[in-house]
Formats: C-alpha cells, structure tokens, sequence
C-alpha cells in the first residue's frame, strides 16, 4: 500500500496538559499529545478510560476545562452509530452538510465507498455496514484534514468490519488525513495505527509507536505480540482480575493475548484469502 | 408410432395443466383474502342497516321514534336535489376547515417555540395547559358576547379547540427529535433555518401529523358546537332545525353524514401521513395507527 503523506492535506494536533470537567468529575487529567500531520492514531482504553470525552473534546462537542487545544483544522466526526437523516436519501444524506448540496459530486463519493447504486435508497433499506459507509462517504465529502473516528466499526459483525478497517486505511492512505480511531479491539488498534495511545483513567498510560509495514497481516506473530503488549499495559502483566471491570474484554490469563474467538479466526482467514 | 403421438399430448396437457390449476386457484384464493380483507370493516355497518331497516318494517322500532333507513336515504336524496343539503355541508366544511388551517398554524408556532426554548417553554406551557383544560362548551356564551353570533364565533370556537392538539404534538415532537442528529449537524456545521428544515421539522413531522389528525376530528366535533349558536346555514343548523320540526328522517340523516365526513376526514389525515412520510417503512406506519 503506497502512502502519500502530504503535510499540507493532514492536521497537526497540540495538546497541552488539557483537562475536562465532565458532570463535576475529572475525566481527562492533564493530557500531553502532539499528534503530526497525516498520522494515523488509535486509540485503546477500557470504557470509562475518557477515550470517547478526548475525541469529543477534539471535534468541538466538549468544552474542556483547562489547559491548551489547538486543532489545525475544522475536525469531521464519525460516531459509533451512522446517525444519518431517515428522511432523506442516500445521496441527500451525503450532501447534508454542504453549503451548495452537489449530488453529482455526492454520487461520485459514494461509488468509491461502494454505494454507487443506492443513491436514492432511504437509510432504512441499507445494512448496518452500508450505512457506516453512507456515513463514511459523508464525512469525505468535506476532504477532511483531521478525522475523529469514535469506535465506527465497534458495531459491526467481524466480516463487514474487516471491510470497514481496510476501507477507512486505503482511505487514509489516498487522502492523508490525520485520522484518529477510538477503538476497544487490541488487533485492530495494532493493524491500523501508526502509533497507538492507551488511555487509563484519563491520563495516556502508554503511546507506542507501531513500524509495522503496511498493509499489515492480521494474526501475524508482530502484530500478536504487539497486541500482546497493550494487553498487558492495560491489565497489567498477570491480567490481575482485581482490576479488571469489564468481564467482556478482560483476559483471565496473559494467553488471551493470542486471538482466540471463532469470529476473529474465520475473519483473518478471509482477510487472508482477499490478500 | 401412431400410439406414442397420441400419448405424447396426453403427457403434456398432464404436465402444464396441472401447476396452472394450482396457480390459478391459489390466485383466486388471494384475490377472495384480499376482497375479505377490504370488506370486512363494512360487515358490521352493513348487517346494523339491514337489522334497523326491518326492526322499522315490522313495527319493532316506532317510526316515530326512528325512522328506517330507507327513509333517512330518501331524505338525502330529496335535499341534494333541491340543493340544500350540499350548501349547507359546504358552508360547515368552509367553518371547520377555515378553524383547522387557523388552529392548527397558531398550534404549530407555538409547539415550535415552546419546543425549540425552554424560556418561552417556562413562560407559555403553564397558561396553554390551563386553557386546554377549559371544555369548547364552556366558552361559548363569552364568545357570544365576544363576537356576537355570526361567523367569527364559530371560526373561534373551532380554531381554539384545534389548537391544543397540534401545540401538544408539536411541542413533543421537537423535544423528541434524537439529540445524536443534532450533534451530528453541530459537527457539520448545519444551523439556523437549514437545521430547522433538515432536520427539526421532519424528525417532529410524525408527532405534528398525530396532532392534526386528532385536530381534523375535532373541528367537526367542535362545529356542532359552534353552529348552534344562532346559526341559519350549515349541518349543525340542519339538525337543530329537524329537531324543532321533529323531522327525523332529516335528523338521523345529519347524524349518518357526521359519521361518514369522519371517517373521510381520519382517511384523508392517513393519506397525507404516507404523503408526508415516505421514508417510514409501512410496517411502522401500520403498527402505529
């Protein structure tokens, strides 16, 4: 995969011991983040780490209570679900936000997304993972500089969201936009990013630089032993179920570092085989 | 030779006919469930009329007491021709339609500026709740002395009670629009008249509906009201006057046309809900009727 990195086309983020006051509690304690232009970010941590509140923060959403923020350019949002408009079509939901709506130009992004033929579809006649794309194309419309992607893929079944991965990386790596991804799934935090944050409790606990080359193979033993690592930075190095609060993604065994589930095994065969 | 040419058609008549029989009987099938299915509101309508018709004939019911259906449709047919009938449904359609389109643009406003601040929520929710809790009837000998008795008073009564109902649905239908669209246009930057038209107005579009065609309904309700004050046209003037005549043919009549202009005024609210709702797939729109 050829990546084109052009300075002018991604954003620089400066963060500087930046904090936020959400609901009378701190969330986000003293954040220190300088993210280069172009660079692809993702971002790991257990729900309630301020993940979510950081990205919020980023595009506008969240006031934050301290310190400095400087984005380098007006941030474009992708939520976990596609909030898009049930009342309108496929193609007029592209061109939402557009001063002068152009479906032509609408059209011609939602082919490269693969939805070429569902221009005047409603939302509701598209699956989950087209809609994401809907909401994808959306988003690339406005030729993003800096790209907030908030667990996008988190709800979708393991094929399409291995669909969704390699969409938004050849995406990134066509436009060179800085991206940064929220995700809570270790491979995929290790196979998109450039660089990759765990947030614990609202402070970066560690930011570990990715020089995988892509496109990287799902499975592989760098990218399992890179996962490896972030597992053990977020439990700890024997998994200590005392601080484990989330049953659903914690491991019991430091073991569970290696991809276990049937879903994910059948996905990187594919992943596989379309390689 | 000869014998296996006349099996041969014989095989095929066996072959094609049989699907086709199948088919076109599984076809007829269909079209009877259909034909069920449109008739089936009219069965019990249908059999009362029949029930009444000789519960009058036989001497059951008095025909002073109620006149048969017959009659009543002899007396439809008597004021059409003389041309009366259709004045009079005209001029309270005008009424209730004038009172509709009034009511409901002033339910409107006001559901939209108590829905979109909660300032204006603070200051005009309480009074609104107050006057809706007032009946139609209560009002009308102010409204007499208000406006006297010609037609101002009726547009009055009718647009007041019309109000409420649209307000309400309104009001609730912008607070309800989902807050995840609304942050999505604050990240597109879409405000201002833009957000109204996108996004506010149709995610309230549905409630707003509901609230018109309760709306519809009651302005017919209200007329009846509002046409017995010192009324000289209109049906709810025709039924007071059969009653002063104890023409009851006529009065039963007025009393069948409300029910049918109902019925027109909730299809006419379901037809404008599919107008104006495309994108609600039908299964939603069914199970919310």
């Amino acid at each position: 995969m050829k990546t084109n990195h052009d300075p002018a086309r991604g954003a620089e983020l400066v963060l500087e011991r930046l904090d936020t006051v959400l609901g009378g509690n701190l969330i986000l304690k003293g954040i220190d983040l300088r993210i280069r232009p172009g660079e692809l970010v993702t971002i790991i941590g257990r729900s309630g780490s301020g993940k979510s509140t950081l990205l919020r923060v980023l595009s506008g959403l969240t006031e934050p209570s301290g310190g400095t923020l400087q984005v380098g350019a007006r941030p474009i949002v992708m939520f976990q679900e596609p909030r898009l408009l049930p009342w309108r079509s496929v193609v007029q939901n592209v061109c939402l936000g557009m001063e002068h709506p152009d479906e032509k130009l609408g059209a011609e992004v939602l082919a490269k997304v693969g939805l070429g033929d569902r221009l005047h579809d409603y939302p509701t006649a598209l699956s989950g993972g087209q809609r994401q794309r809907v909401a994808l194309a959306r988003a690339l419309i406005h030729h993003p500089r800096l790209m907030l992607l908030d667990e996008p893929l988190g709800a979708l079944d393991a094929l399409t969201r291995i669909g969704a991965q390699r969409l938004v990386e050849s995406l990134w790596a066509e436009k060179g936009f800085t991206a940064l991804l929220v995700t809570h799934d270790v491979d995929e935090a290790v196979l998109l990013g450039d660089r990759v944050l765990v947030l614990e409790d609202g402070r970066i606990t560690l930011d570990m630089q990715v020089d995988l080359p892509r496109p990287r193979v799902r499975n592989s033993p760098e990218v399992g032993r890179l996962a490896a690592q972030l597992l053990e930075a977020i439990f700890g190095p024997e998994g200590n179920p005392d601080r484990v609060s989330e049953p659903e993604t914690a491991p019991t065994q430091p073991m569970a570092a290696v991809p276990k589930s049937s879903a994910r095994d059948l996905a990187s065969t594919v992943w596989q085989i379309s390689n | 030779m000869s014998s296996s040419l006349r099996d041969a058609p014989a095989r095929v008549d066996f072959i094609s006919v049989t699907p086709t029989g199948a088919l076109a009987h599984r076809v007829r099938n269909e079209r009877l469930e259909r034909l069920k299915r449109k008739a089936s509101p009219w069965v019990a309508p249908l059999a009362l009329l029949i029930a009444w018709e000789l519960a009058v004939r036989t001497g059951l019911i008095s025909k002073n007491l109620l006149p048969a259906p017959l009659e009543v449709v002899q007396a439809a047919v008597t004021s059409v021709q003389t041309g009366s009938l259709l004045t009079h449904l005209g001029v309270s359609a005008l009424r209730a339609g004038a009172g509709l389109l009034l009511g409901s643009c002033i339910g409107l406003a006001l559901g939209l500026a108590t829905g979109l601040s909660r300032k204006l929520q603070l200051l005009l929710d309480t009074p609104l709740q107050m006057l809706r809790a007032v009946p139609s009837l209560a009002i009308v000998p102010l409204v007499i002395l208000w406006f006297g008795l010609g037609e101002t008073a009726k547009l009055f009564v009718v647009t007041i009670a019309v109000v409420f109902p649209v307000y309400l649905n309104t009001f609730h239908g912008v607070r309800s629009v989902d807050p995840h669209l609304l942050e999505m246009a604050r990240v597109y930057q879409v405000s201002g008249f833009k957000l109204y038209r996108e996004i506010i107005l149709p995610g309230a579009l549905p409630s707003i509906l509901v609230g018109l065609r309760f709306a519809l309904g009651l302005s017919w309700l209200v007329l009846i009201v509002a046409e017995t004050i010192g009324a000289t046209q209109g049906l709810g003037y025709v039924a007071m006057n059969a009653r002063e005549f104890m023409q009851m043919d006529v009065l039963v009549l007025t009393i069948v046309l409300w029910a049918v202009l109902g019925k027109v005024a909730d299809t006419l609210a379901r037809w404008l809900e599919q107008k104006l709702l495309p994108w609600q797939p039908r299964t939603q729109r069914l199970s919310a009727e």
